[in-house]
C-alpha cells in the first residue's frame, strides 16, 4: 500500500513540475552572442495599474509586436518591502537568470533604497534610461495667492504655505525647491500624499495650498482651468497649456530648480556584457518606434530621453551621489 | 430631468448584443475572481484587465465595470460558505453569513439575502451617481484631512460593538490591530517604522493575507475537531426556491439595505474610504438599529447591511472617478489607468467630451448590477452544494485555496508565510477568548486615521482649532462625542436609579 | 492537552510587545512636533501604552479565570502540515507541493480512499494550475527547480 503511495507520489511529482512550467535556458553565457531565454523576467516593484506597471508592459508589447526580441516577457509584480525585496533580489542574482532578468527602476525607486537599505545603483547593471519627468506647482481657485511670487513672500513673513504632493521623486523636489528659495520647511510646509491624484483631490478641495504634479497626471485638470500651472521645476518653461508657468529663475532672483524622475531599465549585476549590449540596443530600438511616441510619450505627456548603458549608468550614478550628499548618506 | 434623458441615451449604447454579452462575461469573471479569497477586486481588476484589450473601448469599460462589480458580490460567497472573506469588503459579511450558512443550515438564504442586498445597494448607488454624481464629487471634495478624522473617529467607535463579552481583551486586541498596522513606510515622514531591521517588514503587513490567516486558516485549524462529525444534510432543498427568504425577512432584510445603500454611497464617494471602509460603517450603523436577531448569530439585517453598502460603495467610488478622474481607491486607480489606455480621460470634461462612453458606462453598471444578480442566485445550488462536502475534504481544499491566495496577493512566499502565522495566532487568541474582529477593523481604519489626523495637524500648525472651526467637521466631531458621551451618561444613570432602588 | 498558562501567557506577551513599540516610538520615531503636531512615533506609542495597561488588567483577570484553554493534537497537526507546505515549497516548488500534501494528508492521516483523494487533487489543480496560474497568470515558485531548469 505505502509503496503505492511512494510511486503515485514520485509520478506526481513529475507530473507538477512539467505542469508549472520549465524556464528553459535559452541565453549561453559560454559562447559570445547572447540571445534571450524563451522566457524573460521582467520584474516591477510597484502594484499592478500603476506607472511602473504600465510602462514595463508596453515596452514589451512593443518588444515583441516590432519583432525587435524573439522572447515572451514575464512581467511580475512584487511589492514586498516596498519593493526592496525584489530590488534586492535582482541585485544578487547570478548565472543564467541574470542575462534573462529585467527590473523596473526609477528615481522613486532609488531614493528609499538608498535612505532605507544597503542596496546602491552599483548592485545593478543599468541598461537604459527610457523617459524623463518633471513637476510644476499648480493653484487652484481657493488659493489665497496670485501666484508663487506672492506665496515665497508670504512664507518669508511667517504665514504658513502647504504644498501638497506624491511621496518619493516629488518630496526630493520639494525639498530642492525650499533650499533654494530659502524658507523654512516650517513655513511652506509639504503634505506627502499615497498618489498625486490624492494631492489633486486635496488641492480642489481648497485643503492644501498648491499641489506638486508631473504634467500626465494634471493635464485633465488643466484644461478645465480647475488646476492653474504657476512654477515649473524646470530648466525651461513647459509647452501647451503648461506653457504659462515661470521658471523659478523667472519668479526671483533664484537658480532654476528641478529634479527630474527617471524611468530606467537594470538587470542583475552580474550580466554579461553581451547581454547588456544587446538589451540596450533592444530598448533603443523601442525608444525609435512610433508606438512608444505615441502611445507612451505623447499620452503621459513625458519627455523622450534615451540613454544607453554608458550614458545611463553615468546619468543614475551621479543622481544617486547628489542624493547621497543631500541626505548625508554614505 | 437632463441627466434622465441622457441615461437613456446611454442605454441605447450599452444595450447592443456585444455590450450586454461584455457585461455578462464581466459579470461571471469577476463573480468567480471574487470569490477566491486573496484576489481583492484590485488584483482581480488587474489581472482581468488585458482581457478586454480585445474589444473597443466602450465595450471594454463596460465589461470592466462589470467585473469590478461583481467582484463585489463574489467576494461574499467564500466569506458565507467557508468564513474565509474573498476580500476586504466581505470580511463583515462573514460574521453573520457564516452563522446563518453553518449553524442556523440556511446557506442558501444566507447568500441569496447577499446578493439581493447587494443589488439594491449598488441600484442605490447608481441611481445617486446618476442623478448626482458630479455633485456629490464636488462634495467630497470638501472632505479634507479633518473631516475624515472625524469620520473615522465615527467609524473606529463600531468596534466598542465587536469587543464581546470582556471589554478588556476587546481593548487589548484593538490596540494590538493597530501596532501590526503601523509597521512599514510611513509615508507622511517617508521614514520606515517598527521594521525591525527586515527588508519584508518595510512594506508592512499585507492585509489580505493576514485576514486570510486570521479568519479563514485558524477557522480550518478549529473545522478538524469536526472532521468526524457526520455531514448534516442541508435540510432545506438546494434549489434556487429552497434558498428564497420569507416575506417577513425580505421586510427585514430591506430598511437595512437601503439605509447601507445611501450610507455607502456618500463612503463611497469620499477620498481614501472605499468598499471596507463603506461596509465597516454599514454594519456600524446597523449595530444601532433594531434588528430582530442579535448581530453576529446569523441575522438577515447583518447581512444585507454590509452587502448592501459595500456595493453601493463601489458605485459611489465611481463618481469622483468619472467626474473628476479622481479613484477613489487603488482598485479605481486600476480602472483609471484601464480608461487611459483607452485613450479616454476621466477628469471635469469627461461628460462634456465624451458623453457616449460616461452615459454607456453608467448605464451598463445598471445591466450589470441585475445581470450579477440572476447568475449569482442561478449558481446558489451550486455553492451550497459545496457544503454538504465532507469537513475532511475541505480541510486540505481550504489549506490549498489559503496558500495560494496568500501567495497571489504578494506573488511570494511572504504572503503565505503571514497567512500561516496570522492563522496559528489566530487560532491562539481564539482558544484564549480574544474577540479578532476588533483587531480586523483597526488593522484597516487605524492607518487611515493616523494619516488624515497628522495631516490635519500639519496643515493647523499642531493645532486643535482645526477640529472645531470647521463647519463639517465640527458636527461630525459632536456626533463622535455624543456617540461616546451618550451611551456612558445613559449606564451611570441607570447605576444611579439602581442604587436608589435598592 | 490543556493549559492555563496560555491564558495567563498571553496577555504577557501584550504587555511585552506594548512595552517595545512604546519604547521604539518615544525614542526612535519621535513623539510631537511644535509645528507639524503629531510625528511618527505618537499614535502608536500611545497606543501601545494602552496595550500595556490593558494587558495589565487582562492578565490581572487571567488569574481568575479557573477556565483552561484546551488544545488537541490533531489542531496542531494542521499547523504543521500549513509549515510543512511553506518549507517544502521552498525545495520542491508550491504546485508539488500542493499535491504532496493532499496524498499525504489524505492517505496517511485521514485514511481516505483513493477516488475522493483524487478528486481533491483534481478540485487542487483546477483552483490552483487552472484558475490562478493559467487564466490569473500568476507564476509559483518552483524550488530549487528554478535554477536547474
Amino acid at each position: 500500500m505505502k509503496s503505492k503511495i511512494f510511486a503515485l507520489m514520485a509520478g506526481v511529482l513529475t507530473l507538477s513540475v512539467f505542469f508549472t512550467g520549465c524556464q528553459s535556458g535559452g541565453g549561453n553565457g559560454a559562447a559570445k552572442e547572447y540571445k534571450p531565454a524563451s522566457n524573460v523576467d521582467w520584474y516591477v516593484a510597484s502594484s499592478p495599474g500603476g506607472g511602473s506597471d504600465i510602462f514595463s508592459r508596453i515596452i514589451s508589447d512593443i518588444m515583441i509586436t516590432e519583432g525587435i526580441v524573439d522572447a515572451n516577457f514575464i512581467v511580475t509584480n512584487k511589492t514586498d518591502g516596498g519593493g526592496e525585496v525584489v530590488r534586492n533580489e535582482v541585485a544578487h542574482m547570478k548565472g543564467n537568470k541574470a542575462d534573462n532578468t529585467l527590473l523596473t527602476f526609477n528615481s522613486g525607486c532609488l531614493m528609499p533604497m538608498v535612505e532605507n537599505t544597503k542596496n546602491r545603483a552599483s548592485n545593478f547593471r543599468v541598461i537604459a534610461v527610457m523617459a524623463v519627468d518633471k513637476q510644476l506647482l499648480f493653484k487652484t481657485e481657493h488659493t489665497k495667492y496670485a501666484d508663487f511670487a506672492e506665496a515665497i513672500e508670504a512664507a518669508k513673513n511667517g504665514e504658513t504655505v502647504v504644498i501638497g504632493g506624491s511621496k518619493g521623486d516629488d518630496v526630493a523636489t520639494y525639498e530642492a525647491l525650499v533650499k533654494e528659495i530659502g524658507v523654512s520647511q516650517d513655513n511652506m510646509k509639504y503634505i506627502t500624499y499615497d498618489a498625486t491624484s490624492d494631492a489633486i483631490t486635496a488641492g480642489l478641495g481648497g485643503h492644501v495650498d498648491f499641489v506638486m504634479s508631473k504634467p500626465a497626471a494634471a493635464s485633465e485638470y488643466v484644461e478645465a482651468n480647475s488646476l492653474i500651472p504657476v512654477l515649473a521645476l524646470s530648466k525651461e518653461r513647459y509647452t501647451g497649456n503648461l506653457a504659462d508657468a515661470p521658471t523659478l529663475s523667472e519668479v526671483g532672483e533664484y537658480n532654476d530648480v528641478e529634479v527630474p524622475v527617471w524611468r530606467s531599465v537594470v538587470a542583475p549585476a552580474s550580466m554579461s556584457d553581451e547581454a547588456v549590449a544587446f538589451w540596450t540596443e533592444a530598448f533603443r530600438k523601442v525608444s525609435e518606434t512610433e508606438r512608444w511616441q505615441n502611445e507612451y510619450i505623447d499620452k503621459y505627456k513625458l519627455i523622450p530621453d534615451f540613454m544607453d548603458a554608458a550614458s545611463a549608468t553615468d546619468y543614475i550614478t551621479e543622481f544617486e551621489k547628489n542624493f547621497k550628499e543631500s541626505k548625508g548618506i554614505q | 430631468m437632463e441627466n434622465f434623458e441622457l441615461l437613456l441615451r446611454g442605454f441605447s449604447v450599452s444595450l447592443t448584443p456585444i455590450n450586454i454579452g461584455a457585461a455578462f462575461l464581466g459579470a461571471i469573471l469577476g463573480l468567480i475572481v471574487g470569490a477566491m479569497p486573496g484576489i481583492g477586486s484590485l488584483a482581480g481588476v488587474a489581472l482581468l484587465l488585458p482581457l478586454t484589450y480585445k474589444f473597443n473601448p466602450t465595450t471594454a469599460i463596460i465589461m470592466l465595470g462589470a467585473l469590478y462589480y461583481s467582484n463585489m458580490y463574489g467576494g461574499s460567497f467564500s466569506a458565507i460558505l467557508l468564513n474565509i472573506p474573498g476580500d476586504s469588503p466581505a470580511v463583515m459579511t462573514a460574521l453573520d453569513g457564516y452563522p446563518m450558512a453553518k449553524k442556523k443550515k440556511r446557506p442558501g438564504q444566507a447568500l441569496f439575502t447577499a446578493n439581493t442586498a447587494s443589488c439594491i445597494g449598488g441600484t442605490i448607488g447608481i441611481i445617486i451617481l446618476t442623478f448626482a454624481g458630479p455633485a456629490l464629487a464636488n462634495i467630497g471634495l470638501k472632505f479634507g484631512p479633518s473631516e475624515m478624522t472625524a469620520i473615522l473617529l465615527i467609524a473606529m467607535t463600531s468596534i466598542s460593538w465587536l469587543v464581546g463579552e470582556n471589554p478588556i481583551k476587546g481593548i487589548v486586541i484593538t490596540a494590538f490591530g493597530i501596532l501590526l498596522a503601523s509597521m512599514g513606510m510611513d509615508t507622511l515622514s517617508g521614514a520606515p517604522r517598527y521594521d525591525f531591521g527586515n527588508m519584508y517588514l518595510l512594506g508592512g503587513i499585507p492585509f489580505t493575507p493576514f485576514v486570510i490567516g486570521t479568519v479563514g486558516f485558524s477557522q480550518v485549524i478549529s473545522l478538524i475537531n469536526e472532521r468526524n462529525n457526520k455531514t448534516e444534510k442541508i435540510d432545506a432543498k438546494l434549489s434556487i426556491k429552497g434558498s428564497l427568504l420569507s416575506r417577513r425577512e425580505l421586510k427585514r432584510l430591506l430598511f437595512p439595505s437601503i439605509r447601507s445603500g445611501l450610507l455607502g454611497t456618500f463612503v463611497g464617494v469620499l477620498p481614501g474610504a472605499g468598499a471596507t471602509t463603506g461596509s465597516f460603517m454599514g454594519y456600524a450603523v446597523q449595530k444601532r438599529f433594531k434588528s430582530e436577531e442579535e448581530l453576529g448569530t446569523g441575522a438577515v439585517e447583518g447581512i444585507a447591511a454590509c452587502e448592501a453598502a459595500n456595493n453601493a460603495a463601489a458605485a459611489g467610488s465611481f463618481a469622483p472617478l468619472l467626474a473628476l478622474g479622481i479613484p477613489g481607491s487603488g482598485t479605481g486607480a486600476v480602472l483609471l489607468g484601464g480608461l487611459m489606455l483607452w485613450g479616454l480621460s476621466p477628469g471635469p470634461l469627461l461628460f462634456q467630451n465624451e458623453p457616449d462612453f460616461a452615459w454607456g458606462l453608467i448605464s451598463s453598471l445598471f445591466l450589470s448590477n441585475l445581470l450579477t444578480l440572476a447568475v449569482a442566485i442561478a449558481i446558489i445550488p451550486f455553492l451550497t452544494k459545496i457544503l454538504s462536502v465532507p469537513t475532511k475534504y475541505m480541510i486540505p481544499i481550504i489549506t490549498v485555496v489559503c496558500v495560494v491566495g496568500s501567495y497571489s496577493t504578494t506573488y511570494s512566499m511572504y504572503g503565505v508565510l503571514v497567512m500561516l502565522l496570522s492563522g496559528i495566532f489566530g487560532y491562539f487568541l481564539q482558544k484564549n477568548d480574544y474577540p479578532t474582529a476588533p483587531m480586523l477593523l483597526s488593522f484597516v481604519l487605524a492607518p487611515l486615521l493616523e494619516s488624515n489626523m497628522r495631516k490635519a495637524f500639519i496643515i493647523s500648525g499642531g493645532s486643535l482649532n482645526i477640529f472645531f472651526t470647521r463647519p463639517i467637521t465640527l458636527v461630525l466631531m459632536l456626533v463622535f462625542f455624543a456617540m461616546i458621551l451618550i451611551p456612558l451618561v445613559r449606564s451611570i444613570i441607570n447605576k444611579t436609579k439602581k442604587g436608589k432602588v435598592a | 492537552m490543556t493549559s492555563t498558562k496560555t491564558k495567563r501567557l498571553t496577555p504577557i506577551i501584550f504587555i511585552v510587545m506594548g512595552l517595545v513599540f512604546a519604547y521604539l516610538g518615544f525614542n526612535e520615531f519621535g513623539f510631537w512636533s511644535e509645528v507639524d503636531g503629531p510625528l511618527p512615533g505618537f499614535f502608536p506609542s500611545i497606543m501601545a501604552i494602552v496595550m500595556v495597561f490593558a494587558g495589565i488588567v487582562s492578565l490581572i483577570q487571567s488569574f481568575k479565570d479557573t477556565k483552561a484553554a484546551e488544545y488537541n493534537g490533531p489542531e496542531l497537526l494542521v499547523v504543521a502540515g500549513g509549515i510543512g507546505i511553506f518549507v517544502s515549497t521552498f525545495i520542491i516548488g508550491l504546485v508539488p507541493t500542493i499535491f504532496l500534501y493532499i496524498i499525504l494528508w489524505l492517505k496517511l492521516y485521514e485514511k481516505a480512499p483513493w477516488k475522493p483523494t483524487l478528486v481533491v487533487l483534481g478540485v487542487a489543480a483546477a483552483i490552483t494550475i487552472g484558475v490562478f496560474g493559467m487564466w490569473l497568470g500568476i507564476q509559483f515558485p518552483m524550488g530549487v527547480f528554478e535554477n536547474i531548469l
